[in-house]
């Protein structure tokens, strides 16, 4: 009889102390999904995947650094832009890893073009894949934040 | 009056597994697509190889790149594992903190 009701005081005992810890309090291991973030992702994917499409389609010296250096500037300024958002988010530190490594993909490009002047059609269709799956690669990790109707 | 603490636990586990199995399935098609994605890339690049208006600097590139593609893919995995988590353990704490409120008003 003793021994059940110190059990049941230990079992309270626990139990009042995981709901210290724990009871006004959650988990937390991602970022909040951000919606506006994920917009700009987007946005600035399709500006990206744009860019290739015409330098595909493009002939001469259209296809020139000259020529597209004034996007592939703009380009780099809205991705450290997107970086700079990222960075500021608490627990994001994944994601921002990742428009880090689109913004190396992109200087590497950039790279190429200052040194050669114009790249292939293969090489501009192989890196316009490359660019589109990381940045698919973001808006998945983003979208799997959206834990919103689930208990978070 | 008594705390049922062996009923909560396993409310806890329930709750906590019930968030895991949801997105199990969710993590396998992820990974799934990424090996897809690889392998049409993987196309992409050998073609600049065979290319020969292409150069080795363009080779190169999309070979550096493809590392950083590939960085992107395994780190939406773990994003995608740390909310499964995330939701795991936030039902077990929640499916406790409604144990104990159902016990505190009862006192």
């Amino acid at each position: 009889m003793r021994y059940k009701r110190t059990q049941t005081t230990v079992y309270w005992a626990l139990a009042l102390f995981l709901f210290l810890l724990f009871g006004c309090t959650q988990v937390k291991l991602v970022a909040d999904y951000d919606k506006e973030v994920l917009a700009d992702t987007f946005d600035l994917a399709r500006r990206v995947d744009f860019f290739w499409a015409n330098y595909i389609e493009a002939t001469g010296e259209q296809r020139g650094y000259d020529t597209i250096k004034n996007e592939i500037i703009a380009i780099e300024v809205e991705m450290n832009s997107l970086l700079l958002k990222n960075e500021a988010r608490d627990q994001n530190s994944q994601t921002t890893s990742q428009v880090k490594n689109v913004i190396a993909i992109w200087a590497g490009i950039t790279e190429l073009f200052r040194s050669q002047g114009h790249i292939s059609n293969t090489s501009a269709k192989a890196y316009r894949r490359q660019l589109s799956d990381a940045f698919k690669y973001i808006v998945t990790g983003e979208k799997s934040k959206d834990i919103s109707k689930n208990n978070q | 009056m008594g705390f049922d603490f062996e009923a909560t636990f396993k409310s806890m586990v329930s709750a906590a597994q019930t968030e895991l199995a949801n997105d199990s399935e969710l993590i396998r098609n992820q990974m799934k697509q990424i090996l897809e994605d690889e392998k049409e890339r993987l196309k992409l690049i050998a073609a600049i190889r065979l290319d020969p208006t292409a150069t080795r600097a363009e080779f190169d590139t999309a070979l550096q790149n493809e590392k950083s593609v590939l960085e992107n893919a395994a780190l939406a995995l773990e994003i995608q594992v740390r909310a499964t988590a995330q939701k795991a353990v936030n039902a077990a704490i929640n499916a406790l903190n409604d144990a104990l409120n159902t016990a505190i008003r009862a006192l």
